[in-house]
This record gives structure tokens, C-alpha cells and sequence, in this order.
């Protein structure tokens, strides 16, 4: 008898082996798999905003991959998050078929929901979020009132993908007492038949991202009309402040990198639900164009001073 | 692959060398201009076609968006004055043609297929662009924003006049074609002048170096330069003084070199003149050896054929048997002397080098068969079987030297029966094996043979087997030796194969080719019984009887096979006498067949062997001696299928008997000497006294022989004897028996190569003499001929009235002093000189015939004194 209990069966050396082996991957730190679209300079400025945010004190290990080299079964098996920025990672992340959630940044909105929405069976059961590339109406409406105060019109340019955010805009201007005049424009239109009267009788024009719509001709057209008429043009990025709008919000690679990296932390040392929710970038950037506010006549504080009003704006909010 | 090799000059290829690379370099350098020039004018136009192009673009959009047709004409005047020639035509985005410049030509396919940014030409150039509506940057991230495309609004065509870009272009190509040809003419010049330069002192120095070769050696390389071509010039020079100084000395040694030839020359023509001279004194000396060799022979001659001659005589005289047995000594040992004498003479020749191998045509059998036949009396004699066996298939028309033949062939047989007590001697004549223009002599005897330790010394002259030999067979040794010298003199090879007691075989294979023109055969196609007692003998007849196209078949002891033979030959052998069945033998196949017969007896009297009772049984028969030669068995055959007609020639009781002779003999008593002969020996004959007489003779009647004396006025013996053989066609070929007293090595000579001609030398012996007719005419039985003698039929007083009349016509010719006439008439004294064997008499014919040749006048009065003295003498005593 003794000698049957000293001896181990090859079923009880089998087991201990596995129990081992699963010890050991738990043991191991979360990993963030990070995937860039391509290798433009402003997705690898996102990632290293990103990990800069990331604390200290969380023990985890990243890998940078380019979103073309990416091969999921690879990452399968460790805990931690595939964070993809940009569109072309963003799809990547998400024909893989993993467990492992994914959060998506630097995307636009548009574009984030149509790929949820043509998403298939084996990716619904993908944990997915996303931090956009767009910036809430609400502050743009924000930067109309500091540059115009007393205004009293707001014209807004659609296109046949952002036609939709009319009720909120809508909603939001009335907040502040201003009156939409909105136009869309379709690829059939003459841009410039329906440009004239809007920009006419706004007292701001303010166009919204719409690949359907806005294209160069009609940005520059609506510069063109702006400065016919002495409407200033709230743009939506730091070219178009450059071309001509007299001032842009916008997010860069180092907002929203900034965000994501709060929100992973959070997630990974506080288990902070709140990444899971799609979201707007929190920091932005504010851009103004001082000669072309000289031509129109319009005094503008500095963009610091614009930009500490809006957040001011925001978080009182 | 070797390439063609072109001689160019210096110069040639300095011009080459250099201007090979500057072409090369040219055509780049204007190929490369070209392009670049093209390449700037290409791209001119095209930065000129894309200011175009965007003006348009950038102008034209809003006007073409909107239709405004003014604005697009004002834009099409503007981009006129702002290039000249350049027209727009505007195309709405369908294609549509909405308007063009007042200058605008239409190709001839539609705008709408031109391709859009690519030029067209097609006469002018042509360039169709599309006009979008021009806008701004306005995303920053580009690729995550997509925007909306750029809309087109049109399409604008603009041409342009290429006039000015082709002439352009033309002048480029003319200007660089230009330049090149100028630079290339240029570098030709330069170069031409430089390569005059360089080539100039070098054609000058080969100028130089040619008038050297030409021997001018005092030109001089000069050359106005301090270079390389300085130095070779000055290396010529010292060249040119090197070998001038090299030449005077060496004509300075040749100069002496030629005295030296010239005194060498001078020494040799003296040693060649003394060389001439001696080589004079030694054919004198030559001459006076083969006339002392000459005289001696005759000296000795004369003598023993008088020793030869009474001792026969006193044998056909004398009862006694003592006597006979003594002249039978006598006659023996004369006949020795005689032999030894002509064996010394003939090795005399051999050793100076004076005997010739003549080459001319020869009849092989003939030549052997005369030889064998003269030994048959003696084989018979000693109870010999001589036999003679020819080769069937063997060519006997030869060329070589039919004499030196035969003396090889009767030295060995004198040889071979000389030391053959029993048994026989054979001869055979066949072909070489190993050599087909040679042919092998055999000669095989059943004698004593010779020891081995012997032979080595066996061909070494004065040398016999050992002493003993020499005492008992006597001769002199010299037989072999001269056998030796002949047949390496005819550069042939002699063999021995020898038993000590049992016999010994000589083989002589002599280089002797063939003469095509073989003898014809006579086809008797018979068949032949042979009964004989001697295997050789049979082989031998068989052999003989084959070149006729005769079989043969040994006749059977029972004669059981006699039946169906044509011909039955009997070869009686040497024992024939001992065997006392054979004439039975004979009579009995005589009885049992009428078929032609031939007896081949021993040479003898058939009344030695037949008594004239068996001789009437055999008959008809015909009797032909052993060895028979060819011709005699052609002839018994001949005669043998005549039955009838057949006879014996041993009835013929005189031995040349039914011949027809002619005698050309000028002097009377030879010619009565020889008519009293012939008339005793049965034979009929015509005397003429000179050559022409002969010829003239011989064109009208033939002869069975012709009897000719060497010395004979108007035409000599030998010279009428070459006419009669060139060209006389009834006696061409009629045997000759040259007739001389003494004869000259070139007589003998000319004599030997007449074919069927003989020598016979005077005094001659008349048995002999009938001898030697009978064998050249092809009589077959000798007859004893030692009975018949004229000598008693000629009265001595006209002997020596002969010699008085030729004493006096010598007188008178040499009175005269023509010494050739006198020598002729001493000559012909010679020739009767020892018919009666008045030993002082011949003696001092010789001696006047020997002064005379010497022509010392004292000498010949002295000799004509004492010849006349001795012949008064002798006209006394008779």
C-alpha cells in the first residue's frame, strides 16, 4: 500500500501539468495590441499620445503592428485590448473574429457606425467601443457664439450622410438662441445655386464633414460666397482655417490619443466601464484666422482664450 | 577563322589609328547633341503645352460650369495673344462641341476619341483636357475623411502650330551634322599633318635602307630631328659602315680564297693530267695484257690441239693396244692442259674486272641444254646417268648473259661428273620461289661430297677439298671460284647442300628476267607411254613433254596400258648395256602398237647398242640422244607421228649429211680446208670470199648454216654477221659459226650477243667443228666425227704456196706502208697456220703477224726475212 501512494498515475502528473500552465498565463500582464491604419505620421502621433496617458502604475505591455501585418490568433490567447486608430485598423480589428474587445479611435463617427452596422454574427460577440475623430455640434455652436455673439442666424451645410445631425443641431442652436438655415447639397445640385442664398441671409455659415457633399469646389465656393457676402465660415480642421475659415475646432492625433490613454487606464486599473461607451474626443484644438477675421471685420480673442471659453462652456454643462 | 591581311603604310595607319576613334567620337558627340537638343525642345513644348493646359483648367471652369460661351471665347482670345497660333475648342462633359476659337481647325476624328492628355497630331498638335471645378485643401486627415469627388465640368481642346518646333528641330539636326562634318574635316587635317610629321623622317630612312638593299652602300640615313628616329638613323649609318668594312674584308679573303682555288685548280689539273696520263698507260698496259692473254691463248692452244690432234691420230692408227692406251693418255691430258688454260684465262678476267654481264635476250633451255650436252659423251663414258630436267612452267625467253650462263652452268658439271663415280648427275631448271626473275639452277650429283670442314674454302681460287682430291681428280680449283665470281658479278646467290659420301647439290639462283616475247609452243596434245629405269629420268621427259601438250603415263611392265598411247618413248639410261632385257623390251612394244616411237639412247653408236637385226624391229622409230634438248624432242615427235617417213639418223652415215652450208672464208685454204670437210661430212655448200658476197648470198638462198671468218676484206665477218641477223630475212635466224684466228675482247663481245652464234677459233679442230654444226642445227645423233679428217685430202705444197703468196702480198703492202693490209694478210697466215703443225713454221708466222702490230720497221724486215726463209726451207724439203 505504501508504495502505491508514492507513486504519481500518469492522469494525476497530466492535470498538475495544465494547472501549471494556466498559473502561468495568468501571471502574465495585459497586452495592448495596437494597430495603425497605415504609416502616416498622425496614427503613430495618436499611439504615442496614447501610451504616454497610460499610468504608471498599470502593469502592461503593448505591440505596435501595422494594421496590413496583423495577424489576430497571434494575440488570442493573452488578456488586455486591441486598441485600432483609424478606419482601415478599425476593419482589421474587426474581421478577426476575437474575443478580445477592441476600442477604435481617430475614426469618424459616419464611418464607425456604418462598420458596427455591417458588422457580422462573429463580430457582435466583440466587445467594441470607439473615441471619434469628429467633435461634438455642440462645440462648434459654442466657437459660433465667441466669434459672433450677437449672432443671430446659423447657416449649416449638409450633404446627404450628415443631414441627420440636423434636429440636434437644431435643438442645440435654439439653446442659444439662433436660427438654422440649413442646406443640402446632393451631387446632382449646382452647389452654388444653393451655397448663394444660404450664405445670403446667415450670419454664420457653418459646413459639417459629408463625403456625399463637400468637396473642394464647394469648400472653396463656400469661402467664396462668405467673403461676397461678409459671412465669417466655422470650419471643421486646420487646412480649412488655412483656406479661409476664420476659425476651426478639431481634434489631433494627440487629443485623441490623450483620451484613449485616460479611458484604457481607467479601464485596466479602475475597471472603468466608460471606455465602452462611443464617444467624442474630450481635448480639441482651436484654430483662428486672424486676417481673414480682419477681413470681416471681426475681432477675435486669442484661440487660447476661444478654447478655455468652450471647455469652460463644456464642463459647465 | 584567319582574317585577310591588307598591307597598309606608316602613315596609313597613323591615320587610321587616330582618326578612327575621333569619327567614333564625332558621330557620338553629334548623335548625343541631337538628342539633347531634341530632348530640351521636347520638353520646352510640353512645359509649354502644361502652362497652356493650366490656364485653361484653372480659368475655364466656372465658365464652362456655368455655359458662359463669352467668357470661354475672351479666355480662348487671352491664351491668343498670349500664344500665338494656339486655338481652344470647349466640349460640355456629353462631348458636345459648345464653341471654338475663330482659328480652331477640326481634325478629322472626332475631339471626343482624342485621348485625354495625350497630343495628337495631326497636321497641328492637338490636346484635350478635362475641366473640373477647382477647389481647396481642406482636410487634414485625408485619409480617414474621404471627400466628395471633383466634378467635371467640360473638356477643352487646344491645338498648337508645331511649324516652329519642326524647323527648330531641323536646324538642330543641320547644326550638329554641321559642326561634326567641320570637326571631322578639321581632325583630318590636323592629323594629316601630324602623321606627315612623324612618317616623313620614317619614309626617308626606308628610302635609305632600300638604296642599301640595292647595294648602294654609301648612302646615308639622315633625319632633321633629335627623337627615337635621330637615333635609328645613326644606328643605320653604323650598321651600313659595319657591314661595308665587313664586305671589303670579305672580299679581301675571298680574293685570297680564289688564288688558293685557282693554284688548287691549277694542282689538280696537273695531278688529273697525270691521272690521264697513267690511266692511258694503264689501258695500254690493258690492251697489251688482253693481247699477251690473246697470243698466249693461242700460243698454248696451237700446241695442244697438235698434241691432241696426232695423239687421235695415232689412236685411229695404231693396233696396238698399248699405243691406243697411250694416245688415250695423251689426248686426256692435253684435253686437261686445254681446260686448265681456259679456266686461268677466264680467272685472269675475272680478277682484272674486265668481264661484263652482257643483258640481252636469251633462250634459257638452249643455253643450259649445249652444255649438257657436251658432257654427255663423257657422263656416258663413265656410266653416268646425266639428266636434265626444265622446269614445265618456267619462262625460257630471258634476258641476261647467255655465256656467263653457260660457263656457270659447265663448270659445276665438270665439277659434278668429275667427282661422280656412280650414280648420275642431274640438272634442274626451275623457277625461283621466292623471286619470279630469277631462276635456280640445280646441279646434283651422287659423287663423293664434301666435307663440312671444307667448304668454307670451297670458292677460293687454286683451292680443293683437301690435296688428295686434287692428286686424284686432278684440275687446277679454279672451276668453283670462277662459278663464285660470275654469279656475284650477276649479283645472284649460290647455295651448297653436301653429304660426305653421298653427293652434293649446287644451287644457283641468277636475277635474269623474263622477255615477254616468249617462245610459242608447238600443241601436240598426244598422249605419251615412258618406259624407263630412272625416276629423274621420267620426271625429266614428262617435264620436257608437257610444254607440247603431251601427257604422260609410265608404260607398265606388262605393257597392258599400250593400247591407247599415241606415242611410246623409251629413256634408255647409262645401264642400259647391263640390262639385258631392254632391247627385247623394245621390240616387243614396237610389236604391239603402230603409234609413233622415240628411243632416247645414251649418246653412242647405236651399233653399240642395237645390232642391226634389233634396229630393223624397232623401226620406224626415232633415236634422239639423252639428255634430248627441247627443240630435238619437238622434232622426234614431229617426226614420230609420221611413222613412215620415220628414220633413223643413225643411218645417216656422214654426220652432216643433207645440210646446205655457206663458207665465207677470203683466203683459199681455209675455204679448201673447209670444203674438203664439209664434202666428207655429206653436207652441201657454197664458198664466197668476202662479206658483201655473203649477204648478197644469204638474200637469195637458205642455209642450215653459215660458216664465217671474222677477217675478210671489203666487210668484216662480225659486221656481215649483224647484217645478215638485222635484216636479212631468209637467214635471220640461221645458226653461225664465227671463224678467227685471234680475236679482240670487242669481237668477242659483239660475236656473244648475236643470238645462235658461235665462236670458233682457228686452227680448229674438225670433229669439233662438226660437233658444233651438228648441235646448232638441231641433229639429234652424234655420229663419231674423229674419223673424218681433210687434213690428208690437202696436199702439204699447197699449203705453203698459200703462205708464200700471203708472205707476198704483206711485202707489198708494206712497201706500200699500209700495216693494216700486211697484219690482215699475217692474220690470215695465222688462220692456216697449224693445219699441218709445222711447229717452226707457225712460230714465225706468229712472230711477223706480232711485229707488225708493233710496226718497228727493223723488226717486221728481220721477221718477213725469216718467214721467207723458213718457207724456202720447207719448199726445199717438200
Amino acid at each position: 500500500m505504501a508504495k502505491r501512494h508514492r507513486t504519481l498515475k500518469p492522469l494525476q502528473l497530466l492535470l498538475l501539468a495544465w494547472l501549471w500552465g494556466i498559473c502561468n498565463a495568468h501571471a502574465e500582464p495585459p497586452q495592448l495590441v495596437i494597430l495603425l491604419s497605415s504609416d502616416q505620421p498622425y496614427y503613430r502621433q495618436t499611439a504615442d499620445a496614447l501610451l504616454e496617458n497610460i499610468d504608471d502604475k498599470i502593469d502592461v505591455s503593448h505591440r505596435l503592428i501595422a494594421a496590413a501585418d496583423f495577424a489576430p490568433q497571434n494575440h488570442n490567447n493573452s488578456a488586455g485590448l486591441t486598441v485600432a486608430i483609424g478606419t482601415r485598423a478599425t476593419k482589421k480589428a474587426l474581421k478577426t473574429c476575437s474575443s478580445k474587445p477592441v476600442l477604435s479611435i481617430f475614426i469618424p463617427k459616419t464611418t464607425f457606425e456604418n462598420i458596427i452596422k455591417s458588422r457580422n454574427a462573429c463580430d457582435l460577440k466583440q466587445r467594441i467601443s470607439a473615441i471619434y475623430l469628429d467633435q461634438p455640434p455642440s462645440r462648434f455652436l459654442d466657437l459660433a457664439q465667441q466669434i459672433k455673439p450677437n449672432a443671430e442666424t446659423l447657416g449649416i451645410v449638409l450633404g446627404p450622410v450628415s443631414k441627420d445631425r440636423l434636429p440636434t443641431i437644431q435643438r442645440l442652436a435654439e439653446q442659444r438662441g439662433l436660427t438654422v438655415n440649413s442646406a443640402v447639397i446632393s451631387s446632382r445640385d449646382n452647389p452654388i445655386a444653393v451655397l448663394r442664398p444660404l450664405v445670403a441671409q446667415s450670419d454664420l455659415v457653418l459646413p459639417l464633414p459629408d463625403e456625399g457633399a463637400i468637396n473642394r469646389a464647394v469648400a472653396k465656393w463656400i469661402l467664396n460666397l462668405s467673403f461676397q457676402n461678409k459671412t465669417p465660415v466655422i470650419g471643421f480642421s486646420r487646412a480649412y482655417t488655412e483656406a479661409g475659415a476664420v476659425a476651426s475646432v478639431y481634434s489631433s492625433p494627440t487629443d485623441v490619443g490623450d483620451h484613449a490613454g485616460q479611458l484604457i487606464s481607467n479601464w485596466l486599473y479602475n475597471d472603468d466601464p466608460s471606455i465602452w461607451s462611443p464617444q467624442f474626443p474630450d481635448g480639441f484644438t482651436l484654430k483662428t484666422n486672424i486676417i481673414v477675421s480682419r477681413s470681416l471685420y471681426l475681432k477675435l480673442a486669442p484661440a487660447e482664450t476661444l478654447k478655455r471659453r468652450i471647455k469652460q462652456a463644456e464642463s459647465q454643462r | 577563322m584567319k582574317l585577310p591581311t591588307i598591307r597598309l603604310s606608316i602613315q596609313s595607319r597613323l591615320l587610321l589609328a587616330i582618326l578612327a576613334p575621333i569619327l567614333l567620337m564625332t558621330v557620338l558627340m553629334a548623335v548625343y547633341t541631337i538628342q539633347a537638343r531634341h530632348n530640351d525642345l521636347e520638353t520646352q513644348l510640353k512645359i509649354r503645352i502644361e502652362n497652356i493646359r493650366v490656364y485653361i483648367t484653372s480659368t475655364a471652369d466656372i465658365a464652362l460650369y456655368s455655359g458662359n460661351l463669352e467668357a470661354l471665347n475672351n479666355i480662348a482670345e487671352d491664351l491668343f495673344r498670349y500664344s500665338e497660333n494656339t486655338a481652344i475648342a470647349y466640349q460640355d462633359k456629353q462631348g458636345n462641341l459648345l464653341t471654338a476659337s475663330q482659328h480652331f481647325k477640326l481634325p478629322a476624328v472626332s475631339l471626343s476619341d482624342i485621348s485625354p492628355d495625350v497630343p495628337y497630331i495631326e497636321g497641328e498638335l492637338y490636346y484635350r483636357t478635362p475641366i473640373l471645378l477647382s477647389g481647396i485643401d481642406f482636410d487634414d486627415y485625408q485619409e480617414e475623411r474621404e471627400s466628395a469627388e471633383e466634378e467635371l465640368v467640360g473638356w477643352a481642346t487646344f491645338t498648337l502650330d508645331l511649324t516652329d518646333f519642326n524647323q527648330e528641330r531641323q536646324e538642330i539636326y543641320l547644326s550638329a551634322i554641321a559642326i561634326a562634318i567641320i570637326g571631322f574635316l578639321t581632325a583630318i587635317f590636323a592629323t594629316f599633318l601630324v602623321s606627315q610629321t612623324i612618317t616623313s623622317p620614317i619614309r626617308q630612312l626606308t628610302r635609305t635602307v632600300r638604296t642599301l638593299e640595292e647595294g648602294n652602300l654609301e648612302a646615308v640615313a639622315s633625319v632633321d630631328s633629335n627623337d627615337e628616329l635621330a637615333i635609328l638613323a645613326n644606328g643605320i649609318n653604323r650598321l651600313t659602315a659595319t657591314i661595308v668594312e665587313g664586305r671589303d674584308n670579305l672580299e679581301q679573303r675571298v680574293k685570297m680564297a680564289t688564288e688558293q682555288l685557282h693554284q688548287t685548280l691549277e694542282h689538280l689539273q696537273q695531278k688529273n693530267q697525270e691521272i690521264e696520263e697513267a690511266r692511258q698507260q694503264s689501258e695500254m698496259a690493258n690492251q697489251a695484257k688482253s693481247e699477251f692473254l690473246a697470243r698466249m691463248s693461242h700460243e698454248l692452244r696451237t700446241p695442244i690441239t697438235s698434241i691432241q690432234g696426232f695423239a687421235r691420230l695415232l689412236n685411229s692408227s695404231s693396233t696396238d693396244l698399248d699405243d691406243r692406251q697411250y694416245c688415250t693418255v695423251i689426248d686426256q691430258a692435253a684435253e686437261q692442259l686445254l681446260t686448265l688454260i681456259n679456266d686461268i684465262l677466264d680467272f685472269s678476267k675475272l680478277q682484272s674486272n674486265t668481264v661484263s654481264i652482257a643483258r640481252k635476250p636469251f633462250d634459257l633451255a638452249d643455253c643450259v641444254e649445249q652444255v649438257v650436252s657436251l658432257f654427255s659423251q663423257t657422263a656416258q663414258e663413265k656410266g653416268l646417268e646425266l639428266i636434265l630436267d626444265i622446269d614445265p612452267d618456267l619462262n625460257l625467253a630471258r634476258i641476261g648473259d647467255k655465256n656467263r650462263i653457260r660457263q656457270i652452268v659447265n663448270n659445276l658439271l665438270s665439277n659434278a661428273i668429275k667427282f661422280t663415280s656412280k650414280g648420275g648427275v642431274y640438272v634442274f631448271v626451275q623457277r625461283s620461289p621466292t623471286n619470279p626473275f630469277s631462276v635456280v639452277l640445280v646441279v646434283r650429283d651422287t659423287g663423293i661430297g664434301i666435307k663440312q670442314s671444307n667448304r668454307e674454302s670451297l670458292f677460293q681460287a687454286f683451292s680443293q677439298a683437301d690435296t688428295s682430291i686434287s692428286r686424284q681428280y686432278g684440275g687446277t680449283g679454279l672451276g668453283l671460284s670462277i662459278v663464285k665470281n660470275l654469279v656475284d658479278l650477276m649479283e645472284g646467290a649460290i647455295d651448297i647442300k653436301s653429304v660426305w659420301g653421298a653427293g652434293t647439290e649446287f644451287s644457283v639462283t641468277l636475277p635474269v628476267s623474263e622477255d615477254l616475247s616468249e617462245h610459242q609452243w608447238t600443241a601436240h596434245k598426244l598422249h605419251a607411254l615412258v618406259g624407263h629405269s630412272n625416276s629423274y629420268a621420267y620426271t625429266a621427259v614428262s617435264h620436257a613433254l608437257a610444254r607440247y601438250a603431251v601427257t604422260t603415263e609410265e608404260l607398265q611392265a606388262d605393257m597392258g596400258n599400250i593400247d591407247g598411247a599415241d606415242l611410246v618413248i623409251f629413256y634408255l639410261g647409262s645401264d642400259c648395256q647391263q640390262r639385258e632385257e631392254f632391247p627385247e623390251q623394245i621390240i616387243r612394244a614396237r610389236q604391239l602398237t603402230d603409234c609413233g616411237f622415240i628411243v632416247l639412247p645414251p649418246v653412242t653408236n647405236l651399233h653399240n647398242l642395237f645390232s642391226e637385226q634389233e634396229l630393223r624391229k624397232i623401226q620406224p622409230a626415232v633415236f634422239i640422244p639423252n639428255p634430248p634438248s627441247l627443240a630435238s624432242l619437238n622434232k622426234a615427235i614431229t617426226n614420230a607421228k609420221k611413222p613412215a617417213a620415220a628414220t633413223t639418223e643413225s643411218t645417216q652415215r656422214k654426220p652432216l649429211q643433207g645440210l646446205n652450208v655457206l663458207i665465207a672464208e677470203d683466203n683459199q685454204f681455209t675455204s679448201l680446208l673447209l670444203e674438203t670437210l664439209m664434202d666428207k661430212a655429206g653436207a652441201q655448200f657454197i664458198t664466197v670470199t668476202n662479206g658483201n658476197e655473203a649477204i648478197k648470198i644469204t638474200e637469195k638462198e637458205p642455209f642450215d648454216i653459215l660458216l664465217i671468218d671474222v677477217h675478210m676484206p671489203e666487210k668484216n665477218g662480225v659486221d656481215t654477221i649483224m647484217e645478215i641477223r638485222n635484216g636479212n630475212t631468209l637467214n635471220q635466224a640461221t645458226p653461225i659459226i664465227a671463224l678467227t684466228a685471234d680475236i679482240l675482247l670487242q669481237e668477242e663481245r659483239a660475236l656473244n650477243d648475236i643470238p645462235t652464234c658461235q665462236l670458233l677459233l682457228k686452227p680448229f679442230d674438225e670433229s669439233y667443228l662438226l660437233e658444233r654444226i651438228r648441235h646448232a642445227v638441231g641433229f639429234s645423233l652424234s655420229t663419231p666425227s674423229t674419223n673424218i679428217s681433210c687434213r690428208e685430202s690437202i696436199p702439204e705444197n699447197l699449203y705453203i704456196e698459200e703462205l708464200t703468196r700471203l708472205l707476198g702480198e704483206a711485202r707489198t703492202a708494206l712497201d706500200a706502208g699500209n700495216i693494216t693490209e700486211a697484219r690482215e694478210q699475217t692474220h690470215q697466215m695465222i688462220g692456216i697456220a697449224g693445219v699441218f703443225n709445222f711447229d717452226s713454221l707457225e712460230d714465225r708466222i706468229i712472230t711477223l703477224h706480232q711485229t707488225i702490230k708493233s710496226e718497228n720497221t727493223d723488226d717486221i724486215e728481220k721477221a718477213v726475212a725469216g718467214m721467207k726463209d723458213a718457207l724456202l726451207a720447207f719448199g726445199d724439203s717438200n
